[in-house]
């Protein structure tokens, strides 16, 4: 490891890092894939750590890079903000793992046509902000804004949760330049064929991504956020089918199950969302108080897991109390527009629909939902400190089938863990589904195989409905074996592209079709 | 390829064979409830897959209302008989696009076999006509601000602009476009010709010039044909020429069918040939 070092400083800037202490190794061999963080609880190594870890001062540090690694026959892994949770920036075969994060130029010289460059290093809370002091917006707005990067939005087809305005990282990206897998730098739609689209989501398979051209748009001024109880999820599915087939173009169209529903608690502003941590804490301490603190104390926290883990056992019955602790769902609308008067025809438009065949609730729980939109995504710690297992999967189908998705994944699951599901990024021809459940084990081991059958189950269920089994989180180790399900017969023609961009396999090898260490 | 045509009104989608024409198409739904009429790149003497296998006129930025942007799901057959199909939804992040390889590379790596194509619901709709010298920034800021229910279509006379009625966002973008100076008027028959094609941002100002032909436009761009029917080469040293005074991202490529052109670049910058 020392060796890569002293032999790939010379090639790179003064103001380049190359490291290979145990800390950046370690921190750099996994993202925020919970199964990695199973692994970690268990006391089990994580896989392969990268040889060595580089932090390029500018895009000559990412070519010299690059072109080392080719010819020494080192992987290359580049990494944004190490906020995937699929196990994509893993550096399954060791090697080189280079931080991206310092290449953040930005030129606003085509802001007026909408149009900006971007370096792919950006943090897309720290861009956001830059182009909004110039009142511009790119619309993204993903639960890891503040941990990702622009080059990781196009490397995992990503999407933010106001993408039902804004749309989705490959309709906001014109052309990208990344270097090829040789150390040459090249862009994407030059020619008659747009290669643009096979850059987006390979997943740092086939370029190290240097910046990317990307739409911007007038900043959003004017925002209207209004909650509506649905009497059923297909009520409210429905409601939302008629919305975004009108031509109306709301922000945000986010629709909870019972379950979720109560669990959110954003009817009132004044209420707290009700956290799965605190109900499983809330359990615990129910449990100590029933035990002999002075003779037994030492076994407090022991018997509040065993009473969880009963608990948690016993998912069918969750399941289907969760499903009757709540009659209605929630629908949380929003509007966003450049102007008032824009934002008020969208609101008469989007809200009218709505409020047919829906209670309206008024403004509190979408402005509630708002302010705490990221929020959600730093609750799933303390469940894997009680001892649980908790994990998210987002799918997507057409309308005509997206009620059938919902009920073969919630069928073939409820055995297994508990789950509750809400609907959001949603389409004139269909809309996302986003299951989080939770489940537990009897020890460490267990655990993990149970978070593994799980995802065996939760793909095939996906699969044999029809559903394409990742709607924004990528593929990465996790869902490899779901590529065949939403490209039948893709294998070959990725293959040949791999094989001409990158004949040495050096960019982040092991993943996408050549998945050598599948997780399912 | 077939010409079957199935529809799933419920979902807005439109099943049908590639080898069907646009026209042939539009006339068989023309008994449901939907519609394609809104596609810019839908040229009435061209089929479905010629249009998906030919060079995209406009970036796909959303909503971008081209075939492309509108392709839900594709089946294919490669040149080597193996069959590909992408799952039928809104979006995956599936990896790479693998339906880009059929789209828009010149029947490189196979033909589009069967289509699934997101429609609109049919309904009102109000054709609006840009004059000529239309202030261009003005323009565009008025189909960004209403772009979920304006399509800019053109013609050989320029901007034709398509208004989706029935919503108050609709009467917005009808009492923007009288303060812009557009007026009613009928689209000419759009049809395919052989043409070499600029992709730009949009410029200052939408100037007519002999010799080239407005195709479209989206939010961020412009793409602008050179008549190719006197020549390749000359068409191709016209469009260079102009590509290169243009800023940003820009893109030169030959939409030419039979008509000899220089092998267009890209393909060949990435060592990849087809079969």
């Amino acid at each position: 490891m020392t060796g890569v070092v002293a032999a790939l400083a010379p090639h790179l800037s003064s103001g380049a890092r190359v490291v290979a202490g145990e800390g950046e190794r370690a921190l750099y061999s996994r993202d925020c894939w919970p199964y990695l963080g199973l692994l970690a609880r268990a006391g089990q190594p994580s896989l392969r750590p990268p040889d060595a870890v580089v932090f390029p001062a500018n895009e000559e540090d990412v070519i010299a890079t690059v072109r080392w690694c080719a010819d020494a026959g080192v992987p290359l892994v580049p990494v944004g903000g190490g906020s995937g949770v699929t196990g994509a920036a893993v550096p399954v075969h060791g090697g080189v793992a280079i931080d991206m994060k310092r290449l953040d130029a930005l030129d606003l010289s085509m802001a007026e046509s909408g149009l900006v460059c971007a370096g792919g290093g950006w943090v897309g809370a720290r861009l956001e902000h830059e182009l909004n002091r110039n009142g511009l917006t790119l619309g993204h707005f993903p639960s890891s804004i503040l941990c990702s990067t622009l080059g990781g939005y196009v490397a995992t087809r990503s999407a933010g949760q106001l993408s039902s305005r804004h749309g989705k990282i490959e309709d906001m990206v014109v052309s990208v330049r990344f270097v090829d897998p040789a150390g040459v730098v090249r862009r994407t739609w030059t020619g008659a064929w747009d290669t643009t689209q096979l850059l987006v989501g390979s997943e740092g398979t086939l370029g190290v991504v240097l910046d990317a051209w990307v739409r911007v748009e007038p900043q959003p001024v004017a925002r209207r956020y209004r909650g509506f109880a649905c009497s059923s999820v297909e009520a409210g599915l429905e409601a939302i089918r008629e919305i975004v087939q009108s031509g109306a173009r709301p922000a945000v169209v986010r629709l909870y199950d019972e379950f979720d529903t109560y669990i959110s608690g954003a009817r009132k502003a004044a209420e707290p969302a009700r956290e799965p941590g605190r109900m499983a804490a809330a359990i615990g301490r129910w449990a100590q108080d029933r035990v002999d603190a002075a003779a037994a104390k030492k076994h407090a926290l022991r018997a509040a897991n065993a009473l969880l883990g009963r608990t948690m056992g016993a998912t069918i019955a969750l399941n289907r109390l969760a499903g009757r602790v709540h009659d209605e769902s929630l629908l949380i609308l929003g509007v966003e527009e450049r102007t008032e008067a824009l934002a008020d025809a969208q609101a008469e438009d989007v809200f009218a629909i709505a409020r047919r065949t829906l209670r309206d609730l008024g403004t509190a729980p979408g402005e509630h939902w708002y302010e705490n939109r990221y929020a959600v995504s730093y609750k799933m710690s303390p469940l894997i400190g009680a001892g649980l297992f908790v994990d998210t999967m987002e799918v997507a189908t057409r309308w005509t089938n997206l009620v059938s998705l919902y009920d073969a994944v919630k069928r073939a699951l409820e055995p297994h863990v508990f789950v509750m599901a809400h609907f959001s990024h949603a389409y004139a021809t269909g809309c996302s589904i986003y299951f989080t459940f939770a489940g537990f084990g009897v020890d460490d081991e267990a655990c993990i195989e149970r978070y593994r059958a799980t995802w065996e189950t939760a793909m095939a269920a996906v699969a044999g409905a029809g559903g394409a089994v990742t709607h924004h989180h990528g593929i990465g180790l996790m869902k490899a074996r779901g590529l065949e399900d939403d490209h039948a017969g893709g294998k070959p023609l990725f293959d040949a592209f791999k094989s001409a961009v990158d004949p040495s396999s050096l960019l982040n090898p092991g993943k996408l079709w050549h998945t050598t260490e599948p997780f399912l | 390829m077939s010409h079957e045509v199935e529809t799933d009104e419920a979902s807005c989608l439109v099943v049908a064979g590639a080898a069907l024409r646009w026209d042939e198409l539009e006339t068989r739904l023309g008994s449901t409830g939907l519609t394609l009429s809104y596609l810019v790149d839908a040229a009435p003497n061209r089929t479905i897959g010629q249009t998906l296998g030919a060079p995209e006129w406009l970036p796909t930025l959303w909503p971008a209302h081209t075939s492309r942007a509108a392709c839900e799901a594709l089946e294919a057959s490669g040149h080597d008989g193996r069959r590909y199909a992408s799952v039928v939804a809104p979006r995956t992040s599936s990896g790479p696009d693998i339906r880009a390889f059929f789209m828009g590379s010149g029947g490189r790596f196979g033909t589009v076999t069967r289509v699934w194509l997101r429609a609109e619901r049919r309904g009102p709709v109000r054709w609006l006509r840009a004059p000529e010298g239309v202030d261009a920034g003005r323009l565009r800021g008025w189909l960004v601000d209403h772009v979920s229910v304006v399509t800019l279509h053109a013609d050989a006379l320029g901007f034709v602009a398509r208004v989706r009625l029935g919503t108050r966002v609709a009467d917005c973008a009808l009492e923007a476009a009288a303060e812009l100076g557009l007026e009613d008027g009928t689209p000419a028959e759009r049809r395919w010709q052989p043409r070499v094609v600029v992709t730009a941002p949009w410029p200052e100002r939408i100037v007519m010039v002999e010799g080239r032909q407005l195709l479209g436009a989206g939010p961020t761009h412009v793409a602008v044909g050179f008549d190719a029917s006197t020549g390749a080469e000359v068409a191709w040293s016209a469009a260079r020429e102009f590509a290169t005074s243009q800023g940003g991202p820009v893109r030169c490529f030959g939409d030419l069918g039979e008509v000899s052109a220089p092998e267009p670049p890209g393909v060949e910058d990435l060592g990849m040939r087809a079969g």
